[in-house]
């Protein structure tokens, strides 16, 4: 690891903060750092699995959604991805970017998959899902991503984990507080001269909220100086204008800085729909394949150390409701996509939708989110102490993730 | 170090209030804490009397042309007029058919003009009013029973009715009375989508979160409950959400569609008017609700809203709701870990005062007046955004207009009413404003905030003649007014180092100087202190 940047970075919050020489020479002198990068992306509410990787031609599945269910043929009708244990699958038409991932062996799809729990709460599955946790296990308020970080190395500096907006997501809980841009733009005046000293002088203390400032500044200041000495980009014309364009943008531009991030978290809210679905989501799913697209076209040469992984807490029940909507199930669908992916394939089993595998209506979680995640935690990022991280899951990989070279 | 630690009317007053004022702060030493409590608890209905003239003074233009397309059946009428914030004092009704005429007739800057007045009124009156702990309940209640714009446009326009109508006038009132309030209210009943319910497959989505959010809270939360045991007494099971959808189905909003009168067979089927009001719809009504936290629901069989009614009184009076919802008022209050004594009081009177009309008015008199913590520090809850631009507002006695052109400032740090997507109302632990970007973006937007319209400011008037010439007298003349201390050696320095180092006024205007520099430098700079930030 790179323990003369971490410790000059320390050394740096000891008292020279504001315009810190050292941390100009943390970047003037050091190598960028090489490791791969891991995205995970959070489809926050309950993205149904159902309707974006659909068995179309299920007859229980056209029988339980005769209005909202993807269509194999006519108009709108889903794309065909591939078949899984005999089932052939359609990716809903308004992800056709994921689609031609997935043709292009760049998309990996476990389907049934997700945390096992028999919880429905969003928040409380959320927590779960952010703190790598299942049913009946103690919480140990800590994120799995934290964890995995600390497994790692003792001591974390500054740049190893960003987050999107400006909470401090989960899956870091206990890492300290992650660095959070939605916009570089905006660190602007209050990074220098008398107002930077002001602000610095100000939070000298130690309690929780003068040290998380005084590593934001440090952190803000840095990125400032190192956005400022690269070359200004053209901004990438294929985002969109939503809500996951808008946090993917900020995250291509802090990676392609190479200042050393390891981990990032994104956020994406809206698949919370108990009614609309034929119109809502087809929205969110295109905002969701499009933007990817973007993101990873933006990353150029960088995208082939990032690796992103994207799930739900929760799917929704299998049959429609009243409101031509879904309420909430279990089972949803997870993506992996990038750099080490052994794309174009399903993993995972497949337990189909008859009366006797569901669980009171809802799809079931075959394959335990975590055993995708510890995966991709070991051969992404080298991960020896996965007992640290996830102890309550044997090591059992898919095979999804190729290991670093 | 700090000359002196803030006092206990300070600490008290900006625990509860947008922010103190020397004056108030001087009105609770003269005649004591509880006279204070006790004249916050009792304000007049609606806003005090000089927060109303001024209210209803305001003029703001509106213009829009006219569109008029047959195909689309558009008819606007072209509007160029000066006006008053007619909507905040406008009926629900009223509002409700006015924006169901869009896209029809109306423009979208009527629908816009809307969420202008609610959400400048909010400014308003968050800043100005004097009744600050009702403010800060409001604060507290509208994001407890969350409802958010982005739901669509029927949300946000009956927002207006559901800050006035059903948040506002219940703040210190009965929660049983204010849940179903709130449960029938357009703005929660399109939010969580049981005015969509229906009898054959009832919706969940509102059943689940008013259990979960609104009452007994996350941790009453048994799930599937495999097992199976009864535990009724300490909370609710997914069956229960179920039962309760069932009982709440037909709480819907009249919205000019078909369905049956309260009471009358559901298939007497009329069509309702389209007012945005409450209706019980029988037609929409499922039959079959059963055991609900241990109560036969099926022995309610009225047709009329009965069902709902019981499911709502068997949740307020649940024994998880009263710890849950007294300890995050008390942690609005006193941050992360309230202290363990002022939360065993609030929920005592809760208990003790269940039916009363004023229930809440009784909580909040055991949290303040009933011990000394409300005056004691540490001070280690962290003012929002938002509550840090109200409070150096008010500490600066800066006024506010109608204006809401620094919404997009909170609304990026997820700080702006109605704009919290997700029922569950935004975090209020510490954490949430810890990370890199809601530190280094509230102190710059702070600064901009300070130099952006609809402020007026007059801080060369308010500053004494013999401090202006100096800048450490000034830096200190400010920091008594907003903090009420002054800061380390360090920061004086830096801070009065900050104000001398301004460069001079290019225009030559010394008042325009004074409004705009030394607001965005020195009195924001100490709207970022640590000492302003932590209540």
């Amino acid at each position: 690891m790179n323990l003369k940047r971490r410790t000059l970075l320390a050394a740096a919050g000891g008292g020279l903060l504001g315009l810190a020489p050292g941390l100009r020479i943390a970047f003037a002198d050091e190598p960028a750092q090489k490791s791969d990068v891991i995205v995970f992306l959070f489809l926050r509410f309950g993205m149904d699995g159902l309707s974006m990787v659909a068995p179309s031609e299920d007859g229980i599945y056209r029988s339980a959604r005769p209005t909202i269910g993807v269509r194999s043929s006519g108009p709108g009708a889903g794309l065909f991805l591939d078949t899984h244990e005999g089932v052939p699958f359609f990716m809903n038409a308004a992800a056709s970017r994921l689609h031609q991932m997935f043709v292009d062996k760049k998309l990996a799809i476990i389907h049934a998959a997700g945390v096992p729990t028999q919880n429905r709460s969003h928040f409380e599955t959320q927590e779960m899902a952010t703190h790598g946790l299942a049913d009946n296990e103690p919480n140990r308020k800590t994120g799995w991503l934290a964890r995995h970080l600390l497994a790692k190395a003792d001591v974390l500096g500054d740049f190893e984990a960003v987050s999107d907006g400006q909470g401090v997501t989960t899956t870091l809980d206990g890492a300290g507080g992650s660095i959070s841009f939605n916009n570089l733009a905006s660190l602007g005046s209050v990074l220098q001269g008398r107002y930077a000293d002001a602000i610095t002088a100000m939070h000298k203390g130690n309690g929780l909220y003068d040290v998380s400032a005084q590593k934001a500044l440090r952190a803000a200041v840095a990125v400032r100086e190192k956005a400022l000495s690269m070359p200004l980009e053209a901004p990438n014309p294929n985002y969109t204008y939503g809500g996951l364009s808008a946090v993917l943008r900020p995250l291509a531009q802090v990676l392609k800085l190479d200042i050393g991030v390891q981990i990032a978290t994104a956020d994406f809210i809206g698949w919370d729909h108990h009614e609309y679905q034929p119109t809502a989501f087809p929205r969110q799913a295109q905002e969701l394949a499009d933007s990817l697209y973007a993101f990873t076209d933006d990353l150029g040469p960088m995208a082939n150390r990032v690796t992103i992984v994207a799930m739900t807490e929760f799917g929704r029940r299998v049959r429609e409701n009243a409101n031509n909507g879904t309420d909430h199930g279990s089972g949803s669908v997870m993506f992996a996509l990038g750099a080490g992916v052994n794309g174009g394939k399903f993993y995972g089993q497949w337990p189909g939708l008859g009366s006797g595998t569901l669980d009171r209506g809802d799809l079931p979680v075959v394959t335990d989110y975590r055993r995708v995640l510890s995966e991709l935690l070991v051969r992404r990022q080298g991960q020896k102490n996965l007992d640290q991280v996830f102890p309550t899951v044997p090591y059992n990989p898919l095979g999804i993730f190729r290991p670093l070279s | 170090m700090p000359d002196t630690l803030p006092n206990f009317e300070r600490i008290a007053l900006n625990r509860v209030t947008f922010g103190a004022r020397d004056t108030e702060i001087a009105a609770v030493q003269r005649d004591g804490w509880s006279v204070w409590v006790e004249e916050q608890l009792n304000p007049p209905v609606g806003d005090d009397a000089t927060l109303d003239h001024y209210l209803r003074s305001l003029i703001v233009h509106i213009q829009y042309d006219a569109f008029d397309d047959k195909r689309l059946n558009y008819h606007n009428v072209a509007v160029n007029e000066d006006r008053p914030l007619n909507y905040l004092y406008a009926p629900h009704e009223q509002i409700w058919s006015t924006a169901r005429k869009v896209p029809w007739s109306i423009a979208p800057a009527e629908t816009n003009r809307m969420e202008f007045e609610l959400i400048s009124g909010i400014f308003m009156r968050n800043a100005h009013s004097h009744y600050q702990l009702r403010e800060f309940m409001t604060d507290f209640w509208l994001n407890h029973f969350n409802v958010a714009k982005s739901k669509g446009t029927l949300v946000a326009v009956s927002a207006i009715a559901y800050d006035r109508d059903v948040i506002r006038p219940n703040v210190f009132g009965n929660f049983r009375q204010m849940l179903e309030a709130v449960a029938s209210s357009a703005a929660m009943l399109w939010y969580l989508d049981n005015a969509g319910s229906t009898a054959a497959l009832p919706n969940e989505n509102y059943a689940r979160e008013l259990m979960e959010l609104h009452t007994m809270g996350r941790d009453a939360y048994f799930g599937k409950n495999p097992g199976g045991e009864d535990v009724s007494a300490k909370g609710f099971t997914d069956e229960d959400i179920v039962q309760a959808s069932r009982a709440l189905s037909g709480w819907t909003v009249q919205f000019g569609q078909n369905g049956a009168l309260p009471g009358t067979a559901s298939y007497m089927q009329v069509t309702y008017p389209d007012n945005g009001k409450f209706i019980y719809n029988s037609t929409a009504h499922n039959t079959e609700a059963g055991r609900f936290l241990g109560f036969d629901l099926s022995t309610i069989t009225d047709n009329n809203s009965s069902q709902g009614k019981k499911v709502l009184d068997l949740v307020a009076y649940h024994p998880a709701t009263a710890p849950f919802i007294c300890g995050k008022i008390c942690q609005r209050i006193f941050g992360d870990t309230p202290p363990a004594s002022v939360v065993l009081r609030a929920v005592n009177a809760w208990n003790v005062y269940r039916d009363s009309p004023d229930q809440i008015e009784h909580v909040l008199r055991a949290i303040l007046l009933d011990g000394a913590e409300i005056g004691t520090g540490p001070c280690v809850k962290i003012r929002r955004p938002y509550e840090r631009f109200i409070a150096m507002i008010r500490t600066t006695d800066t006024v506010v207009g109608p204006d809401f052109a620094w919404t997009w400032y909170f609304t990026d740090l997820n700080d702006s009413p109605f704009n919290w997507a997700t029922p569950d109302g935004r975090p209020d632990t510490n954490e949430f404003w810890l990370s890199t970007y809601a530190h280094v973006t509230t102190w710059e937007y702070m600064k901009r905030i300070s130099d952006t319209g609809g402020l007026t400011t007059s801080f060369r008037a308010q500053t004494p003649v013999e401090v202006l010439k100096s800048p450490t007298l000034l830096v200190e003349y400010w920091l008594a007014r907003m903090i009420g201390t002054t800061l380390n050696d360090e920061a004086m320095a830096a801070l009065i180092d900050l104000g001398a180092g301004l460069p001079p006024p290019a225009s030559g205007d010394i008042d325009l100087y004074w409004e705009t520099a030394f607001a965005r430098h020195v009195i924001a700079t100490i709207a970022a202190a640590p000492e302003f930030v932590l209540r």
